[in-house]
């Protein structure tokens, strides 16, 4: 059942909703860890027994660091278990065929680091130790993160469900985002990767430059929004219940930079990432080497993230040394270069990047000289006809993927603090307006979506 | 208070609209039983009565609200709109739809092995033999499709077949005629044939060939049986802007023929009818064309009280329908034979010494996409 799916959104959604909103506040967690099971379950019987022991293990794995909390050797065994354990599931299922699973199970990457990430922070005393089964593993398989992240740390999800709360006005504020993630997902996504997809069918010889270049932006565009639709529904799901994180998609294709890109791609990820693998470590404290090593297996692993094989190793490696020369050694040079020259320049690193993700070698270096101008046209006419049947969703990709639309993306969902309703009278001057012709808008972006994705 | 009231009210609105969305898709039912419940994925199967009365409640909403218009069909609209005008493989032109053919496979041999097998034949029997590759309305309506669109070159195929077989078996070039036509009503908007108009274009250039005295349109009467029918492109695709078709056919007015028609059914039965003409399986048929001939059978046998003694054998597909009204007028009897439905004991029965003249009569698609030499090859042994 993902988000999009008919039955998530007039079943599971309202009804589960009702039923949370029903629920007493001291109750909510408990609703909550019920939805995310009865979510989750539909999955199959396998694969919730799978979660479910994973998860239960590494609660047992924290409760015994706890027990041993004063003799380091064994925490540090313990700790061992759990990285080996976690990684070793992360790397043996989502390793291709010969996995034990014949798709990689929905949400296991979330629940394995997620659960990691707890266990790194209970060792270095950053976490308490948490008692309650319950509340650890709805922070591992908390629904709305459960497709694709976002990833949270456990003492920022500790804070908000010890005072979880649930208003009408966060419900209508949370739908409006996770509407507004469903439309990209419907309205933009699906006719992206059609066009992309038969791109890639024009036969080599018939390629200009241009045409690559379209390409592998479409490839670039296809990807985030496939991602970023996710992070947003999650992140309107998680103002729906009461919870604020945020999506970690911050429009990554205007970056300045390929390290500035790993904090608006996915950037929930990066730094998770960051902080429990290559953790404390900066060029100012280990020199150069151990610097550019770490930089380097943190954007290894944000690739592997998204897939582990030798596309997501490769995309992350070229990155990842891209990462290095900007931070440890272009440094000063690239700061000298304006902003908008910076731009332009990380996209033509970035586009590329994206066909690693999706050819093959020979594939990739044919498209890479094209993409130089070797043996082929700069112009050409063959995907003018492709390019024109999909004019509307391109376009929209474009627009949507630079902030010149942020207002829009604030009046659906406008900024609020801790849960609570903004300083500012709702009905003073033009907020009633406002909220009003949010309304609508959502209401069209979701009668149109769910149109398309019928 | 008052305002609290309101704030309430534009969040209870929000709720509500979530649950709009499943009322608006009961409303869309243009077939309901069949079409609408596949949408809905995963609900629980119904009975049969609750999908009775479930109609039943639609169709009194759907009167009341008067023609509204169903999701299926916005979705192909909006598509439209950003740009796709070709959809599950269908050119969506301004009232008609046209199906794309695309590209033969590079790796099939279906094109040569036909052609091969078709000459195999003819240097087995020695019978004058003919050709006719028609094309589809994708072809001779390219203005109607989208511009810069990566069209098949359907007069390039067509022509390297006939050069092929040049010298051993008579091509019949229909493409120039129907190409000359292009304005007229001669393929259906909503079904990928041709139109009884369409057919008599056929009859007119393979009359020639075949040598007979080709008649007049005039000479036929046009009787009309439908004049609002979406065909399977529709019911593919309901593409909301197209136009329905007029359903008619043809009949010699001049001088009344007398049909006994034999369809060998492929479970084996035969059916006898006393016209090639059948308007009682309208409202069964699966396309409204299939009312000439009963629609496809392995082997059609037509006997008809004319004054001619020619016997003619067809191996053909649909394509045969749009002209049989008009060229059966002039033989004795005709076979009609569907290679891809039609088994061994059917190629045994039929005597193929007897006949005067053989036509090979195909759609560009088929004859690239079905490999029948298998069968040209058993009959030529």
């Amino acid at each position: 059942m993902r988000f999009f799916s008919l039955w998530f959104l007039f079943l599971f959604l309202p009804i589960g909703m009702l039923f949370y909103a029903l629920t007493p506040r001291r109750w909510k967690m408990l609703s909550l860890y019920l939805l995310s099971l009865l979510y989750y379950g539909q999955m199959g019987l396998f694969y919730f027994g799978f979660m479910m022991a994973s998860v239960t293990i590494d609660y047992f794995l924290s409760r015994l660091m706890q027990i041993f909390d004063d003799n380091n050797k064994y925490r540090r065994i313990v700790l061992a278990a759990g990285l080996i354990k976690n990684f070793g599931i992360g790397i043996i299922t989502g390793s291709g065929s010969n996995s034990a699973f014949n798709i990689v199970p929905m949400g296991m990457y979330v629940y394995l680091f997620s659960a990691l990430g707890y266990l790194v922070d209970v060792y270095k005393g950053d976490a308490v130790y948490e008692k309650n089964y319950i509340r650890f593993s709805l922070y591992c398989i908390m629904f709305p993160r459960i497709p694709a992240g976002p990833m949270l740390e456990y003492n920022s999800y500790l804070a908000q469900v010890k005072d979880i709360s649930f208003h009408l006005d966060q419900l209508s504020r949370g739908f409006n985002l996770f509407v507004f993630g469903f439309s990209k997902q419907a309205l933009i996504m699906e006719g992206l990767c059609e066009v992309t997809e038969a791109l890639y069918r024009v036969p080599v010889g018939e390629l200009s430059v241009i045409s690559v270049w379209i390409m592998a932006g479409c490839t670039a565009l296809s990807y985030y929004y496939a991602f970023s639709s996710y992070g947003d529904m999650a992140e309107g799901l998680g103002i729906m219940l009461g919870f604020r994180y945020s999506s970690g998609y911050d429009y990554p294709l205007i970056s300045e930079s390929v390290s500035s890109f790993w904090k608006r791609f996915n950037g929930t990820v990066t730094s998770f990432i960051r902080r429990y693998v290559t953790i404390q470590l900066s060029a100012d404290k280990n020199g150069f080497a151990t610097a550019a090593v770490h930089l380097i297996a943190s954007s290894v692993l944000v690739g592997m993230w998204y897939s582990v094989n030798l596309n997501g190793i490769l995309w992350g490696l070229v990155l990842g040394v891209i990462t290095v020369c900007e931070e440890l050694v272009f440094t000063k040079f690239l700061q000298k270069i304006p902003v908008f020259f910076r731009r332009i320049l990380t996209l033509a690193v970035l586009l590329p990047s994206f066909l690693l993700f999706t050819c093959n070698a020979p594939q990739f270096f044919q498209y890479a000289g094209i993409l130089v101008g070797i043996g082929a046209p700069l112009t050409g006419t063959v995907i003018n006809y492709t390019i024109s049947s999909y004019w509307l969703p391109l376009a929209a990709a474009v627009v949507f993927s630079v902030p010149i639309l942020r207002p829009v993306r604030r009046l659906l969902s406008p900024p609020y603090a801790n849960g609570k309703r903004e300083a500012k009278p709702l009905m003073a001057s033009s907020a009633l307006f406002l909220r009003i012709v949010s309304l609508g808008i959502t209401g069209i972006l979701l009668f149109y979506s769910v149109v398309m994705m019928l | 208070m008052f305002k609290k009231w309101i704030l309430f009210l534009i969040n209870l609105v929000s709720l509500l609209l979530i649950s709009a969305i499943p009322i608006c898709l009961l409303f869309d039912s243009p077939n309901l039983a069949g079409s609408m419940l596949p949408h809905w994925k995963g609900v629980p199967t119904l009975s049969e009565k609750e999908i009775s009365d479930y109609t039943e409640a639609n169709n009194k909403i759907r009167t009341f609200l008067g023609d509204a218009p169903s999701l299926e069909q916005l979705q192909v609209k909006f598509k439209r709109f950003s740009g796709q005008q070709m959809q599950d493989n269908i050119f969506l032109a301004k009232d008609a739809m046209y199906e794309n053919i695309p590209q033969p496979d590079p790796q099939s041999n279906a094109t040569s092995n036909n052609a091969n097998g078709m000459l195999e034949f003819v240097y087995r029997y020695y019978i004058p033999t003919y050709v006719m590759i028609v094309p589809t309305a994708c072809a001779i309506k390219q203005n109607d499709v989208p511009q810069n669109a990566p069209l098949f070159n359907q007069r390039n195929y067509i022509d390297d077949i006939y050069r092929s077989i040049s010298g051993v078996i008579t091509s019949t070039d229909v493409y120039t005629t129907l190409f000359a036509s292009m304005d007229e009503y001669i393929y259906y908007r909503t079904i990928p044939e041709l139109t009884g108009l369409g057919g008599y274009y056929l009859y007119s250039v393979l009359g020639e060939k075949l040598s007979l005295r080709t008649r007049s349109l005039a000479q036929f009467e046009q009787i009309y049986l439908n004049h609002n029918c979406y065909g399977s492109l529709y019911q593919r695709l309901p593409y909301p802007d197209v136009q329905p078709d007029i359903y008619s056919y043809y009949r010699m007015s001049l001088f009344r023929r007398e049909y006994r028609m034999t369809r060998y059914e492929p479970d084996g039965y035969i059916h006898r009818y006393n016209d090639i003409i059948l308007p009682q399986i309208m409202e069964t048929s699966q396309e409204i064309t299939d009312v000439v001939l009963g629609g496809r059978a392995p082997l059609i046998t037509i006997k008809v009280d004319s004054p001619y003694k020619e016997r003619l054998l067809i191996f053909s597909d649909e394509t045969v329908k749009s002209y049989i009204p008009f060229l059966a007028a002039h033989y004795n009897e005709i076979y009609i034979v569907d290679l891809e439905l039609a088994d061994n004991d059917t190629l045994d029965k039929l005597g193929i010494k007897h006949f005067d003249q053989v036509l090979f009569s195909y759609s560009v698609d088929t004859f690239f996409q079905k490999d029948f030499s298998e069968k040209l090859m058993y009959l030529a042994k």
